[in-house]
């Protein structure tokens, strides 16, 4: 574990050096803030936004979560992988002893941190509602404990395709598609009028409506471990790529 | 004891068969020239060695540990410089060699220690704390040498060292590789043949994926041929100083290769040891009244041999 979290470290100073993680944090926050404090959310056909809150909670804040994750993480997980096959840095690391697990959970730990780090930077809002009204602290854990784990397994799944494709532009293009489809299976897609059978799927499927129980704040069990196997399998896939290009 | 035993080693990729099975052994506090030209297999063989690649079938052991079955042990004991020395681009130097000595589970004062030594050894001390990414290609070949020299390693296998250093870096570089291969073994990977025979103790020659030759410089040359050369050069007429020399018991196939402001070069071989043939050849010309302006004793040089051996059927 300490050469994962060596790697963690150094990949994690890699993206404080880097302006691209800066620009996508600070898009993140200006689209869930601006959406939130000044455009405002739709709930049920009205617009919702922080200055006509009638009850103090975050819902709508972060209802918009899931789509933003679809852009940031992406953006984030298109560094780790592609710069260390390009160029070449790679055949240096695995020429010490360390095993490609070792690399990947590296990775995935300085991924981590960036989301632990945007989300840290959104917490003003939470204290600034409990200034106003009386704040249920429980959804809001239960919201930045679902925001964790599918911002988890989101990276997983960008870490993946980077290690897969070795091309930023397309490790981040399939990553977005992917992440904005298991978000839109939950939100667009429920108003499609889908046969029951499939919408059953569907839900099943669905990152938002897995991170909306959790949002309620009683995280529950089956959702949380979707989320840690979804990623957990992309970790693992992404360790046996890696492998695999030893044989190629 | 042999540190790195390579049996029937192969290699393929696609279609392409880069290592067509490769057999070689180094031994320990040996200096290893590996020498090919250009997409012979030896990158393709470091690799292996190192385990960023597995072999199609053959068996790689170093240090007595299979690469296959316990890579990890063999990359404990291996220093690895890789072709165009890949390096993190936005670490200073110190952070880089920081960041290497932890992966090697090295750690307080013994990596600052070990981090010190490097940097005096490869000469890094002016760039200590600079960015790898505003450095030299000198700077950055010295970068990837003392990583590769970090936790004093049993092996240490340099793929193209002295790329783009200056003359006098070059010369520092091949005797610090000359002072490591005292007490360690060393595989240097090479297109610069004069390095090779100043550094190695033993070449291997690779070409398409095959050894084509093994032993020290000295047996190449000899069992690629064993003939001595002289050019000669005097002042005469051409037909007269062919005739002289052609005279000489010990020489054969005398040629004239030139003639400029009546000095005649010729070359001819010599079929009896270099030092009966010249002094023969020197005592004739003056004997016959011809001035000797030169006398030059031209062998094989490793040059020729890797020429010779790999210029045939390229690919």
């Amino acid at each position: 574990m300490g050469v994962a979290l060596t790697i963690g470290w150094k990949e994690f100073r890699s993206f404080l050096n880097s302006p691209l993680a800066y620009i996508f944090v600070i898009i993140f926050l200006l689209y869930l803030n601006g959406t939130f404090f000044l455009i405002g959310t739709t709930r049920d056909g009205a617009l919702v936004s922080f200055w006509n809150l009638t009850q103090a909670d975050m819902k709508d804040f972060f209802s918009l979560v899931p789509a933003a994750f679809a852009i940031l993480i992406p953006a984030l997980s298109m560094k780790l992988w592609p710069d260390e096959l390009k160029s070449g840095t790679i055949e240096l690391l695995l020429s010490y002893p360390v095993r490609a697990w070792q690399i990947v959970i590296g990775k995935f730990l300085a991924g981590m941190y960036m989301i632990v780090i945007a989300l840290v930077l959104t917490l003003f809002v939470p204290f600034m509602i409990g200034e106003y009204g009386n704040l249920d602290w429980g959804p809001i854990l239960g919201s930045y404990i679902g925001a964790l784990l599918m911002g988890g397994a989101f990276l997983s799944l960008g870490l993946f395709f980077g290690a897969l494709f070795s091309e930023q532009v397309t490790a981040f293009i399939v990553t977005a598609l992917i992440c904005a489809l298991v978000v839109a299976v939950g939100t667009i897609m429920t108003n499609l009028n889908l046969p029951s059978g499939l919408q059953s799927i569907t839900d099943h499927l669905s990152f938002t409506a897995r991170f909306n129980y959790l949002a309620r704040g009683v995280v529950p069990l089956s959702d949380v471990l979707y989320f840690l196997l979804f990623g957990a399998t992309f970790l693992v896939l992404n360790v046996t790529v890696i492998e695999c290009r030893k044989g190629k | 004891m042999s540190m790195i035993e390579v049996e029937d080693l192969r290699k393929n990729y696609g279609a392409f068969r880069a290592l067509r099975g490769v057999d070689f052994a180094v031994d320990k506090g040996e200096i290893l020239g590996f020498l090919g030209p250009n997409g012979a297999g030896k990158t393709t063989t470091m690799k292996i060695l190192t385990g960023f690649l597995n072999p199609t079938s053959g068996k790689a052991v170093v240090a007595g540990h299979n690469v296959l079955e316990d890579s990890v042990a063999v990359r404990r004991r291996l220093g690895y410089l890789p072709e165009h020395t890949p390096l993190y681009e936005d670490m200073t130097v110190r952070e880089y060699l920081r960041f290497c000595g932890r992966l090697r589970r090295m750690g307080g004062a013994h990596l600052s220690d070990r981090i010190v030594r490097v940097v005096g050894l490869t000469g890094l001390e002016p760039k200590f704390d600079a960015l790898v990414n505003t450095l030299s290609k000198g700077y950055r070949q010295r970068v990837g040498i003392a990583q590769a020299l970090l936790h004093e390693p049993e092996i240490l296998i340099l793929d193209e060292p002295t790329v783009g250093l200056d003359p006098n870096q070059v010369v520092d570089v091949r005797s610090l590789i000359r002072e490591i291969g005292e007490d360690r073994t060393v595989i240097l990977c090479s297109h610069i043949l004069p390095e090779v025979e100043a550094t190695c103790g033993r070449v291997v020659i690779i070409h398409v994926g095959e050894i084509v030759a093994d032993g020290t410089p000295e047996e190449l040359r000899s069992n690629f041929s064993a003939r001595t050369w002289f050019d000669v050069k005097a002042m005469g007429e051409t037909t007269r100083v062919t005739e002289v020399v052609g005279n000489v018991s010990g020489v054969a196939g005398v040629t004239a290769t030139g003639e400029a402001l009546g000095v005649t070069a010729v070359r001819f071989e010599s079929v009896q040891p270099e030092g009966d043939t010249g002094p023969a050849v020197a005592t004739a010309l003056t004997g016959a009244g011809i001035k000797l302006v030169s006398l030059t004793p031209r062998r094989t040089s490793l040059e020729d041999v890797f020429r010779g051996l790999t210029r045939d059927e390229e690919n």
